[in-house]
């Protein structure tokens, strides 16, 4: 996937990216990290093409993106937002199955193949168990999983998340990290994700664009990207980066 | 899921004791075994009276309740409001009025007259959606909305009335709220379009349930959202026209019902619109038997039982919605 030159304003008066290109590298974890309004919630929007661009071309497979039909640009790519209403009384897996609407035509009945999609979208998160059971009844980290599970079943190459691990605790934040990873390593799935948690950003991904206002700052590998300058340069923070056997390159925040 | 069933079973039961007691009470009476031996056949003078008479009424209710709750049902969840109802927010005035409005001048497209109501309630559902589409449709504004609009209507309707009075034309009394005097004609045409509707709204549950996702996840899965919102609120229009058309302007039938039916059966809208098609039915029958029989020979027409039993049930759910903030 290739961002060229992408530029978006949202009301005319500023822009929210500016001139943005990069590339998405195919089947790794592709993390977007800066702070607050750097515009990295809206480059996934882009990406996932729930904004419109005000120039600029993104392209898939050497296509515009939004040249894809709506329904074939959701085979190819899934996004999980951060934030989801929580539909009353549908079960798991009735949720699950609207991930398949994108391989589906009006008033067709679900297909051999629509079953085994959303089985498989069930076992990746671990969720086979939970199928029945209604949203309301399960705990924050098992409705994240479900939103990805329900994404899982679109089958397409590429998978966002909007700050997946936001609203949950730290011992769910890791369980869907994880989870992320072995979808990567496992499926060969390519994620593009948007982290607040620099170190959780360091620690699981790929690579990294840290962006600030509109800007990507820089881009590459993780211990590459994050620097005691960047952070200060990004956040106004200082910080000790130093490296750990076990967790890799670690960002520890001093003072403002 | 044991009380989905028993819910199903129940509805269906008083359904059909409903129709017995519809058919079977009034100035001609019979009993139960009389009824049944009639239905099947046999030759009674009586039951020619009462087939003649109460069978269009019950139908003409029975499917201008299932239309109603159905419409109301679909109606929340296009606009993702548990408050809609084609009665409170002006459908069913829109529709009453060009209906009225239309066949005054034109009395020889009668059977089209579900058509013009069509196209008032087309008109209604489309001038609420654009007013209240700024704040997201938010629940409060909308239903204020609503109710502005169904005044401008239901005035329009009442001046049109006085102005024909004046000129000495004369309005088809069929276009009073009420379900006497039913013919088969009228049937025909309910049942036609009703079963239409009822069919399509069935068809679409799949989609009702899929816009109780936030709209963005919903356009991430490729699915055509505005053209199935658009499609959902025609079947919602449609049902609520004809039943205005046949039967009347009936409010609150479309909040009540799919209430119910979301507490019995669950939110997923397979069964709430099935459900609401047999306990709309019910209640309309219900509202239209006890109205020709509390003061027989006076009668008390369906609308305004519901608008007895329904002002107070809106409050109650406005109420709710306020503790639940």
């Amino acid at each position: 996937m290739n961002i060229e030159h992408v530029t978006l304003s949202y009301d005319g008066s500023r822009n929210h990216l500016e001139d943005v290109s990069t590339a998405i590298p195919k089947g790794k974890i592709t993390t977007i990290i800066g702070p607050n309004g750097s515009g990295k919630s809206t480059l996934l929007n882009v990406i996932s093409r729930n904004h419109k661009v005000s120039s600029g071309l993104v392209t898939l497979e050497q296509k515009d993106i939004l040249a894809f039909k709506p329904k074939e640009f959701a085979r190819k790519l899934a996004i999980v937002y951060q934030h989801n209403t929580t539909p009353e009384e549908l079960t798991v897996e009735k949720l699950v199955a609207f991930g398949r609407v994108p391989h589906q035509r009006f008033l067709k009945r679900q297909t051999v193949e629509d079953d085994e999609a959303i089985d498989w979208a069930l076992s990746a998160t671990n969720l086979l168990d939970k199928r029945d059971r209604s949203l309301t009844a399960l705990s924050g980290g098992e409705r994240q999983r479900v939103w990805i599970a329900m994404a899982l079943a679109q089958r397409t190459s590429i998978l966002c998340l909007d700050e997946p691990t936001t609203y949950l605790d730290i011992y769910y934040q890791l369980e869907l990290l994880d989870l992320v990873k072995q979808l990567n390593l496992e499926h060969e799935l390519t994620i593009v994700m948007v982290l607040h948690d620099m170190n959780q950003a360091l620690r699981y991904s790929d690579h990294i664009l840290m962006m600030k206002d509109g800007h990507i700052i820089a881009e590459g590998a993780p211990e590459e990207v994050v620097t005691v300058e960047r952070v200060y340069n990004v956040y106004g923070v200082t910080s000790r980066v130093y490296q750990d056997e076990e967790l890799g390159t670690v960002m520890m925040p001093v003072s403002r | 899921m044991t009380k989905r069933i028993i819910s199903f079973a129940v509805v269906t039961v008083l359904l059909l004791v409903a129709i017995f007691f519809s058919a079977t009470t009034g100035s001609v009476s019979m009993g139960l075994g009389e009824f049944i031996r009639a239905l099947f056949g046999e030759q009674n003078a009586d039951f020619a009276v009462i087939k003649d008479l109460r069978f269009p009424r019950i139908i003409i209710a029975i499917f201008a309740g299932a239309a109603l709750s159905v419409a109301g049902a679909l109606l929340q969840a296009v606009m993702r409001n548990p408050l809609a109802d084609a009665g409170v927010i002006g459908i069913s005035a829109g529709a009453g009025f060009m209906s009225m409005f239309i066949i005054t001048f034109l009395p020889t497209l009668f059977f089209f007259t579900p058509l013009f109501a069509f196209i008032g309630g087309a008109l209604a559902c489309f001038l609420v959606f654009a007013l209240s589409w700024k704040s997201g449709l938010e629940p409060m504004r909308l239903i204020l909305v609503g109710i502005a609009i169904s005044a401008v209507f239901t005035g329009l309707r009442e001046a049109f009335i006085m102005i024909c009075g004046y000129m000495n034309v004369t309005i088809d009394g069929s276009f009073t709220s009420n379900m006497t005097m039913k013919t088969w004609t009228e049937v025909e045409i309910m049942v036609l379009y009703g079963t239409v509707g009822l069919v399509l709204a069935v068809l679409l549950v799949k989609w009702c349930n899929l816009l109780t996702l936030d709209d963005k996840t919903v356009r991430s899965l490729g699915f055509p959202l505005m053209t199935a919102r658009i499609v959902i609120a025609a079947v919602a229009v449609l049902l609520s026209a004809i039943a205005t058309a046949v039967a009347g302007v009936i409010s609150f039938v479309g909040l009540l019902i799919p209430h119910i039916a979301r507490r019995l059966v669950g939110n997923d809208y397979k069964y709430v619109i099935l459900f609401s098609m047999l306990a709309g039915a019910l209640l309309i029958l219900i509202a239209d038997t006890l109205g020709r029989t509390l003061v027989a020979p006076q009668e008390i027409p369906a609308s305004t039982l519901m608008a007895i039993i329904g002002g107070p049930f809106l409050i109650f759910l406005l109420r709710r919605g306020d503790r639940a903030k």
